[in-house]
């Protein structure tokens, strides 16, 4: 599945989101840190991407959203991952696991 | 950090409310808001102080606007989803909640819809047949100017049809028609291989389907060319027979079928379904060009644009005296007369056909409505309560609609079956002579309408609830013990005065019906004059080869062979068989009175008998029958005529007519007996002609027709009549048959199919009333079952409540009652032309519907006052 750039980086998005909800529910914030936290820095995510990251994907009903109070007791939107959710991120991984051999074995050649 | 309940909240999907873009907004800025407060917090954390942190983390986000933008735009789409959703998914709800409803109150909900079918259905087949009927069945141009001529004598009373040379001078010099034809209806023979059949068939003149628009289906119609003399006889295939016989090939064009005896070179096919304007008939197999020789045409005519029938008849008149041979007397004149003018009869008949279903839908609608309104007054706190809990108006009507919509579908749905089945008995009943109710269909205009106007009743009743739906009367609904009240008073009268209404109606239908079943009853056991069971005949035709002696001989042979077979008692020749008695073309008058007195001509219906013809028919005759059996004879037969007894006591009121003599035409004639009258059914009741008979003299037909009595099965006549026909002669063929109870009946049969149709509509007006009235009776228990079950608990008998509905029942029937029966005896002389004797006022009939109507309104009664009898008194006085 040949994809072109910009496509690539929209869904990588989507998927990194995905992939933070699936540990647990959270909101944008926390979704921001624990991507940061486990790309050791090297990926960050603009914020205003990520929120219509968000959006776009609570539209698509991969992920639903429910407000709520955050351990400050402040009103936040906590995201959470739904059936159609995981099955994307299933999928999207499985894709991207595909592309990034590809591109790897293409790179690596001497 | 701390989630409220979402766990159990994340299996709802998109439960979105309608949002507005501001809402988007707010959230969206509460959403960016938390991030950045949470940022900043996290660099305070880190050593800055709170102004630098908040003004970074807001630096380090980026553009807001641009997030906000976007989850507008995207939420858009989305709620637009989810609302069209949710309104599905609740329409869903209302269905299924008006089918929930529907089982609660099922025979409301099935009286409803049944009357709607009944109603639409019933419309709308009367509306198609009707339709049918006005209008021509084969549409042709500029119908409205188009006219029908005939000759009228105005001394006679009498109207002829148009001989070929006035027909002839018309076409070459008549100015003020645009167009001008003549057809005939004739019968001839055609000869297939061996077999001769005698078949119905047309004659028109040349350049006729042009005239009135038509195109042949194949090949031409017939040409001024064809007309010439010494021109190859030409003729034209039906187009059934096209169909039917030469299998719809084109080849038939050119082939020669034989007609009388003669080749004719089939020229055309005529067009499918093809009937000569002002015809009723039945469609002709066959047609040939009209003959200078043809007489007794019916000719039709075009009028120029702005032309007066005036005009019309005037100039016909004048040319056609102006013709050669023709002598026209100065009270003959000729007529042309437009479709409108003709047919009064039949549109009298067929208004009070359009009256009656109107009556019919008039009730359906009113029961409907009051079904509707007795829903709705049920319905009354349910509503209340829902809208306490929180529905919309809007959501109420849409409940409502949907309830409405489905009831009107069912109904819809089964008011066209109904009008299939309808249609499909009319057509199997209609009488001989409309034969154009042959393709009678559903009209689409007749359905639309009879269907907007139930349905629309339906929905306008189904929506009254949605009146309800204001706050206060909400309110008032919810308050404890509305229960037992009736409801406003002026509610309850308008229910009422609807169910008085149709069941006066439904009284006015019977009246007419049960009219119309005694007046057919008296009509069809008339007293006829002679007798008709097992009075037949059979017309045989000796061919135009043979000559006039031979034929004689043939004849007589036949009849004597016929008088021998056993089973048959008694034949004899006549011109005719009762109860036709022939048209009367001869005028008859005493031989003392003077040519010139034009008032005392008397036309009398008359045929040829021989003497034995009287007793064979069972004609009871006074004085004597003819001396001599002329059959056998070359010359004239004495004068001698016997007349029946009107034309007696007309001639000679209060003498005796036997010994006087009369003259008819120019001859003058004995009277030697006077017969019993002989009575014929006819559509306006019975016509006793005038009539008179006189000795058999036709020796140069073509045909003779032999009349005998017989009590045999058609099977066995037929081979008897074979028999003997071979015996006399093998070129006796026959011509026709016919018997005189079939005739009878033919007769009967469109007084027979009016009545039939009319009492139809009395039977559906009278179901629709007791619904109606069920429906009103029913009403008025559950509202009092309150009030009922205090006076069980009282100790009232089941008697007693029973009683009490009744009598509440009873009343609406009673006043409905008076009030149909005072609208018929007022109405009824609009009856009168239709009726034989019985009277309009006819007092059996009444009672008759009294009766009917009490038994009605026991039925309508009797489930109601069983429920109210049932009440538990326990049930009805416990708190609501």
């Amino acid at each position: 599945m040949t994809r072109d750039f910009n496509d690539l980086r929209h869904g990588t998005l989507d998927v990194l989101v995905l992939k933070a909800l699936s540990a647990e529910p959270m909101h944008g914030y926390a979704i921001a840190n624990w991507v940061g936290e486990r790309a050791s820095g090297d990926l960050a995510i603009t914020d205003p991407a990520l929120y219509k990251a968000l959006h776009r994907l609570e539209a698509d009903g991969a992920v639903s959203a429910e407000w709520g109070l955050s351990d400050n007791n402040r009103r936040a939107k906590y995201y959470a991952l739904t059936a159609r959710g995981r099955q994307t991120l299933r999928s999207e991984l499985a894709a991207w696991r595909r592309y990034s051999r590809a591109v790897n074995a293409v790179l690596e050649t001497a | 950090m701390a989630r409220e309940g979402i766990p159990r909240r994340l299996r709802r999907l998109f439960r979105l409310p309608w949002v507005s873009a501001a809402t988007i907004a707010r959230d969206v800025d509460d959403e960016l808001h938390f991030h950045i407060e949470m940022r900043a917090a996290e660099l305070m954390a880190s050593g800055l102080d709170a102004e630098s942190a908040t003004a970074e983390a807001w630096r380090s986000f980026g553009h807001p606007s641009a997030v906000r933008d976007h989850a507008i735009a995207v939420n858009a789409r989305v709620v637009r989803r989810a609302h069209v959703r949710e309104w599905l998914v609740g329409a869903a709800h209302d269905a299924r909640f008006a089918l929930r409803q529907t089982r609660r109150t099922p025979l409301l909900t099935i009286s409803a819809v049944a009357t709607l079918a009944l109603s639409i259905g019933a419309s709308t087949a009367i509306f198609s047949v009707v339709h049918r009927l006005l209008i021509a069945p084969f549409q042709f141009d500029d119908s409205d100017r188009m006219v029908w001529i005939s000759m009228k004598n105005v001394r006679e009373n009498a109207i002829s049809l148009i001989d070929a040379n006035v027909f002839d001078a018309w076409r070459t010099r008549a100015y003020t028609l645009e167009a001008i034809g003549a057809t005939r209806a004739r019968e001839v023979e055609l000869r297939d291989g061996t077999r001769i059949e005698t078949i119905s068939a047309g004659a028109m003149s040349a350049g006729f389907l042009q005239f009135v628009g038509a195109h042949p289906a194949l090949g031409r119609g017939f040409e001024p060319s064809d007309e010439r003399s010494g021109a190859a006889p030409v003729a034209m295939l039906g187009y059934e027979e096209w169909e039917s016989k030469f299998g719809g090939r084109s080849e038939v064009i050119g082939h020669s079928i034989t007609i009388d005896s003669a080749p004719h070179v089939i020229v055309g096919v005529a067009p499918a379904g093809f009937v000569a304007p002002f015809d009723n008939g039945p469609p002709k197999r066959v047609w040939l060009l009209v003959t200078q020789s043809s007489r007794a045409l019916s000719v039709i005519g075009k009028l120029r644009r702005g032309v007066a029938i005036d005009a019309v008849n005037r100039e016909l008149t004048a040319v056609a005296g102006q013709v050669p041979g023709e002598r026209l007397d100065s009270s003959e004149s000729a007529q042309a007369q437009r479709e409108q003018d003709i047919y009064q009869s039949l549109r009298r008949g067929i208004l009070l056909l359009f009256a009656s279903v109107g009556v019919v839908l008039l009730i359906g609608c009113a029961n409907v409505a009051n079904l509707l309104l007795v829903r709705a007054w049920s319905r009354k706190r349910e509503l209340a309560i829902r809208t306490a809990l929180g529905a919309g108006r809007a959501r109420l009507t849409r409940q409502l609609i949907v309830e409405s919509l489905t009831i009107a579908t069912a109904g819809g749905v089964g008011g066209v079956a109904f009008a299939s089945a309808a249609i499909s008995v009319v057509i199997k009943l209609r009488p001989r002579g409309l034969e154009v109710l042959d393709h009678v269909y559903i009209e689409p205009v007749a359905l639309a309408w009879t269907t907007i106007i139930a349905l629309s009743t339906g929905l306008v009743f189904g929506l009254v609830p949605a009146l309800f739906a204001t706050p206060r009367a909400m309110a008032e609904s919810l308050k404890a013990g509305q229960r037992e009240t009736s409801g406003r008073r002026g509610a309850r009268v308008f229910r009422s005065s609807i169910v008085v209404f149709e069941i006066a109606l439904s009284v006015m239908l019977l009246v007419g019906a049960g009219l119309l079943v005694r007046s057919f009853h008296s009509l069809s056991t008339v007293e006829l004059g002679f007798a008709s069971h097992g009075f037949n005949s059979v017309t045989v035709r000796a061919g135009r080869a043979v000559a006039p002696p031979l034929r004689r001989a043939m004849i007589a042979a036949f009849l004597q062979r016929l008088r021998q077979t056993p089973g048959i008692q008694g034949a004899s020749l006549a011109t005719s068989l009762p109860p036709h008695i022939g048209a009367g073309g001869l005028s008859i008058q005493r031989e003392d009175r003077a040519v010139s007195e034009s008032a005392q001509y008397e036309l009398a219906g008359s045929i040829e008998v021989q003497p034995s013809f009287f007793n064979v028919a069972g004609i009871k005759v006074r004085g004597r029958t003819f001396n001599a059996d002329s059959t056998g004879m070359d010359s004239l037969p004495a004068a001698e005529v016997v007349i029946n007894e009107r034309l007696a006591q007309r001639l000679w009121p209060g003498g005796d007519a036997i010994g006087q003599r009369v003259r008819i035409g120019k001859t003058v004639n004995n009277v030697v007996g006077v017969a019993n009258n002989i009575t014929i059914p006819g559509e306006s009741g019975e016509q006793s002609e005038l009539q008179w008979y006189r000795p058999w003299f036709r020796l140069n037909d073509d045909d003779a027709t032999v009349v005998f009595r017989s009590e045999m099965s058609e099977v066995a006549l037929d081979s008897a009549v074979h028999r003997a026909m071979r015996g006399a002669s093998v070129h006796l063929t026959v011509a026709r048959k016919a018997s005189s109870d079939e005739e009878l009946r033919v007769m009967l049969a469109p007084m027979k199919f009016a009545t039939a149709l009319v009492s139809g509509f009395a039977i559906i007006a009278l179901c629709l009333s007791v619904v109606g009235l069920y429906g009103v009776v029913a009403f008025t228990v559950s509202q009092r079952t309150r009030e009922i079950g205090v006076r069980i608990a009282l100790g009232a008998q089941s008697r007693d409540i029973a009683r009490a509905v009744a009598v509440d029942g009873g009343a609406l029937v009673a006043i409905g009652l008076l009030v149909g029966l005072a609208l018929s005896t007022a109405s009824s002389p609009l009856l009168k032309a239709y009726l034989y004797s019985v009277g309009e006022r006819d007092p059996f009939t009444y009672a008759a519907i009294v009766v009917i109507l009490g038994a009605a309104a026991l039925l309508a009664g009797y489930l109601p006052a069983r429920r109210a009898m049932h009440v538990d008194p326990v049930v009805a006085l416990s708190a609501d």
